[in-house]
């Protein structure tokens, strides 16, 4: 599979060709980050979007500023890359204002100790007692941090920028490498030289002999800069000890854990560097397959996920799935001058639905779990049950409003889904509690398939209210949604208690009334609640129809809301920023009931 | 007879549930919001484990206690009395014969449950749990736990009477969190501790267990000398007492029981995901030994030990400034653990089986 793999990347259109070096295989090169193995193209994506607040600033794919920062840091330093909205931050650094907000290392750097100090103090306290200027302020350095880190991560390859003492006997371009090998020798000279009296009257040292102190010094100021730059993390440990490890080039060099292998990656790695530099393609394309020769033979399978991943980047596949659906709900919205177009409209929702399911499985396969761990996933989960729900129904009955329904329900949750994750990076690692694959895949995907199937039974509920006075078969159409509501009672309820169970297995108790706990336990007395009073005849019709459209609103609390509140036993998914669009989404949902009942009251006195 | 069927028939009725659900709903999102602003273990008491709650401080309403027992009550008479058991039926009188569990499951938790945790570093044993919240005044004599008052009973102005000890105690302060100030005026009625500090009440926190417990006491049946004002906090020193010719220790802490048996961690192990300092993984390896019986078992995330009606579970570690790494394990004891399991089983089934058998037709 590996080789159609590869042979399908090498295939597509060279997106990440702006230059004329040939990017393809080098971003597919492993690198350890956030406790799991990702590709090249992954880790710069979300450095860039860390650093520039987007991965995408300007034509140039994240992956050849990836490069760049890497290989030409001189260069790099000069580039805009970060991204400064707040004015009082630019008046501090001294910046001028630009449209697009963006300024380099270098514009930062003559303000940059000063600000550092005021920095430090900000990170002592907790992030929300910072005011809007604090918080900003300590991002920025956070990210100048990271840059910084990146800018150094190969500064042992490169060449050095200043010049040798003739003793090193380092003719032309020379790199820590080979300067470690003499500092010893000079380091002796140089105490030799350095007598009190001298270090009394430094003015007496001749030029040769303070070439050889700024050397030795420069080379030690080197070596502080990649103390604990461990960012890059590209050479895997060569032993049993360490089996699962992975070094940036600093760490390895300075932990002295290097082996004949990673002496060989590093060697490949340099003339990376230097084809870079000199912009030769073909002895960059030459590193960069015999490098990814290299870790293929040491990473094994693991390789092939690598190239999913960078693939399912690629095809764009959840933007495919969009475009199905709009291609989907533009055949529904035509049906009736075209009678096939109902039928065409739900083969275009299913090719939604298997490029979505797609984008599950993938990942599924590339993070080794189920592929409900996180929020974001939970949300484009809960979109395909809902669009399967709807699309099941559909092509049993003819209903082209639940069609639709189903449809733009769907896009709106994978249009909500890129504010879902906390960081730029969507594929996290998950804590210790959830890294359960038997658990996930029982409680997690039982209570999210609930979620969905409360969404299917919201939208045919908003359906059946806007055609409350028109519909041809009240009965069946009451009977689909009470079977509707049965089902998510069932999937949200034995979710819910299985919750409990897994609850009980890791926290020694089967309820605690967590908010997350609650949330759930919410909607399932809310669909209790209805499917009761319906039973006893204590709600009439329309009441339980536009009780069932609020469902949605119910969910979306219990799913998001529980969230804001940042408290409680379930410390993951926890969410800010998203209180304005959930506090919208229930208002105009609410109002959209109450007009559609208030309508069909009306229209059933007539 | 009348009067009693009328009122059966109201409580196994609809009505009753057409307001119970609703009502509870309502409550649970009160007390869902305010976990925020109360933390977990205030607003569960308050809202939850209560009967009533008062709402903006006057207003009484029923809490998770009333609404939760009027609804068994309601269910369990709606299945008694007004069940039609027929095959059609049989999938929701299942599913109400599960809900019914899980409540009953629920009411035999909040009366029996107890939990709490144990600490250990890597050799140590024990065999003493410690409550997660309850703080405890202990009166010790040696090794001997002479009595305790658990810190309900604390309260401001209470006179204590102990008769073995023979010791009367006025709690002057309780605070369920204090904060330890210097005592700068000098108090010639001031003991011990209390000379150089004093107890205030301080702000809770949203994290019970991070309150610190204490009480302000004054002495009053001993000698001149001992007679006066004492402070005690939560794992502070324990204050000292001659009564008679019996060295008695005052102690204040949180709730200890001790198990029937003794736990002794061999191995702590804690794996994170490469390059990083997140915890992957992390179990404790430990022996259990109860009276001539002795055997290892392995105590890991989502993998409990359960003993003779015990259940320890791994639930977090620390790290002491000196490095040594400690396990946190949870320990529970519920008589009523296995009925969730069985209300699960039968809700699900009960679901499943009237989904499938459409038992009843919907009528508009």
């Amino acid at each position: 599979m590996r080789v159609w793999l590869f042979a399908l990347l090498l295939l597509l259109p060279i997106c990440a060709q702006s230059q004329e070096l040939d990017y393809q295989i080098f971003r597919t090169l492993p690198v350890l980050e956030d406790g799991r193995l990702k590709p090249l193209d992954s880790f710069a994506v979300h450095m860039r979007t860390r650093i520039s607040g987007s991965a995408t600033l300007d034509d140039r794919p994240a992956i050849a500023w990836l490069a760049q920062t890497l290989f030409d840091p001189a260069q790099a330093a000069q580039e805009r890359v970060f991204y400064i909205r707040n004015a009082h931050i630019r008046a501090q650094f001294e910046l001028p204002s630009r449209t697009n907000h963006l300024y380099s290392l270098t514009e930062l750097a003559p303000r940059l100790e000063e600000s550092a100090k005021s920095v430090t103090a900000l990170l002592t306290r907790e992030l929300a007692s910072l005011t809007a200027d604090e918080q900003d302020l300590r991002d920025l350095h956070t990210a100048i941090l990271i840059y910084n880190q990146l800018l150094q991560s190969f500064s042992l390859l490169l060449p050095l920028p200043f010049a040798a003492p003739p003793e090193a006997k380092l003719n032309g371009a020379y790199t820590y490498l080979d300067a470690q090998k003499v500092e010893p020798k000079l380091m002796q000279n140089l105490q030799k030289l350095l007598t009190p009296k001298v270090l009394a009257h430094p003015e007496t040292l001749t030029p040769a002999q303070q070439q050889l102190a700024a050397f030795v010094h420069d080379l030690q100021k080197l070596r502080e800069g990649g103390t604990n730059n461990q960012l890059l993390r590209i050479l895997p440990a060569s032993w049993a000890e360490q089996k699962g490890e992975w070094f940036a080039p600093w760490q390895l060099l300075l932990s002295g854990q290097g082996s004949p292998t990673t002496q060989r990656l590093l060697e490949l790695w340099q003339q990376l560097a230097q084809a870079y530099r000199s912009g030769d393609a073909t002895r960059w394309l030459q590193a960069s397959q015999e490098l990814h020769e290299q870790m293929q033979k040491l990473v094994g399978t693991a390789d092939e996920r690598l190239l999913l991943e960078v693939l399912l980047r690629d095809l764009h596949v959840l933007d495919v799935t969009a475009l199905f659906l709009v291609l989907a709900m533009g055949l529904i919205a035509s049906h009736r001058r075209w009678p096939r177009a109902y039928s065409a409209s739900l083969i275009a929702a299913a090719l939604s639905a298997a490029s979505l399911s797609t984008v599950l499985l993938v990942r599924s396969y590339i993070l080794a779990r189920p592929p409900v761990g996180t929020l974001h996933e939970s949300v484009l989960f809960v979109a395909l049950i809902l669009l399967l729900g709807t699309l099941l129904i559909t092509v049993r009955r003819r209903m082209p409003g639940l069609a639709l329904a189903g449809q733009v329900g769907t896009l709106a949750l994978l249009l909500v889904a890129p504010f879902v994750h906390s960081d730029s990076e969507n594929m996290t690692m998950l804590s210790a509690v959830l890294n359960t694959n038997f658990w996930l895949t029982v409680h997690v995907l039982c209570i999210t398939a609930g979620y969905g199937a409360c969404a299917a039974t919201a939208a045919l509920a908003h359906v059946h209210l806007i055609t409350f006075k028109t519909a041809s078969d009240p009965h069946g159409r009451l009977a689909l949604l009470h079977r509707c509501s049965l089902m998510a009672l069932l999937l949200t309820a034995v979710g819910t208690l299985l919750g409990g169970v897994w609850a009980d297995q890791s926290w020694g108790r089967f309820w605690g009334w967590d908010p997350k706990e609650n949330g759930a336990l919410i909607i399932v007395l809310w669909l209790m609640w209805l499917q009761h009073a319906r039973l006893a005849g204590q709600v009439s019709e329309l009441a339980f129809t536009a009780g069932m459209a609020a469902l949605g609103v119910v969910v979306a609390q219990a799913w998001f809301g529980v969230n804001l509140l940042g408290t409680g036993l379930h410390s993951y998914g926890f969410i800010q920023g998203i209180a304005l669009g959930l506090f919208s989404y229930t208002l105009l949902n609410l109002m959209l009931i109450a007009g559609l009942w208030w309508r069909a009251k009306r229209g059933s006195h007539a | 007879m009348h009067k009693l069927t009328t009122i059966i028939n109201w409580l196994a009725g609809p009505r009753l549930l057409f307001a119970l659900l609703p009502a509870l709903m309502v409550l649970i999102a009160i007390g869902t919001v305010a976990q925020k602003y109360l933390g977990l273990y205030v607003a569960e008491k308050t809202f939850f484990s209560s009967f009533v709650f008062w709402a903006g401080g006057f207003l009484p309403l029923p809490g998770g206690y009333s609404l939760m027992s009027l609804l068994t009550l309601s269910l369990l008479l709606k299945f008694i009395l007004k069940s039609r058991w027929t095959r059609p039926r049989a999938g929701i009188n299942l599913a109400h014969f599960g809900v019914l569990v899980l409540l009953a499951g629920g009411i035999v938790s909040s009366l029996l449950a107890e939990d709490g945790s144990l600490t250990l570093a890597e050799g140590q044993s024990s065999t003493q749990v410690r409550d997660f919240h309850v703080r405890e005044l202990m009166l010790i004599q040696g090794n001997s736990l002479l009595a305790t008052l658990p810190q309900r009973e604390l309260r401001d102005g209470r006179v204590l009477e102990f008769t073995t000890p023979p010791l009367r105690l006025k709690i002057l302060q309780a605070c369920r969190n204090c904060t330890i100030r210097a005592q700068e005026s000098e108090d010639p009625a001031r003991r011990s501790m209390a000379k150089g500090m004093q107890l205030a009440p301080a702000r809770l926190e949203l994290n019970d267990e991070a309150n610190t417990g204490g009480i302000t006491f004054e002495v009053q049946n001993l000698d001149a000398d001992q007679n006066g004002t004492y402070i005690l906090f939560e794992d502070g020193p324990t204050t000292k007492l001659m009564i008679g010719k019996q060295l008695i220790e005052l102690a204040y802490s949180k709730q200890q029981r001790r198990l029937p048996f003794t736990v002794t961690l061999t191995d702590f192990v804690k794996t994170n995901y490469p390059g990083t300092d997140t915890a992957k993984d992390y179990y404790s390896d430990v022996v259990i030994s109860d009276g001539a019986l002795t055997w290892p078992a392995r105590i890991g995330m989502n993998a409990p030990l359960r003993y003779r009606g015990y259940t320890l579970y791994q639930s977090a570690f620390l790290t002491t400034p000196q490095g040594e790494e400690l396990t946190v394990l949870a320990v529970s004891r519920d008589a009523g653990q296995f009925l969730p399991y069985l209300g699960t089983i039968l809700l699900a089934l009960g679901l499943i089986l009237h989904l499938f058998l459409r038992s009843r037709e919907v009528q508009p």
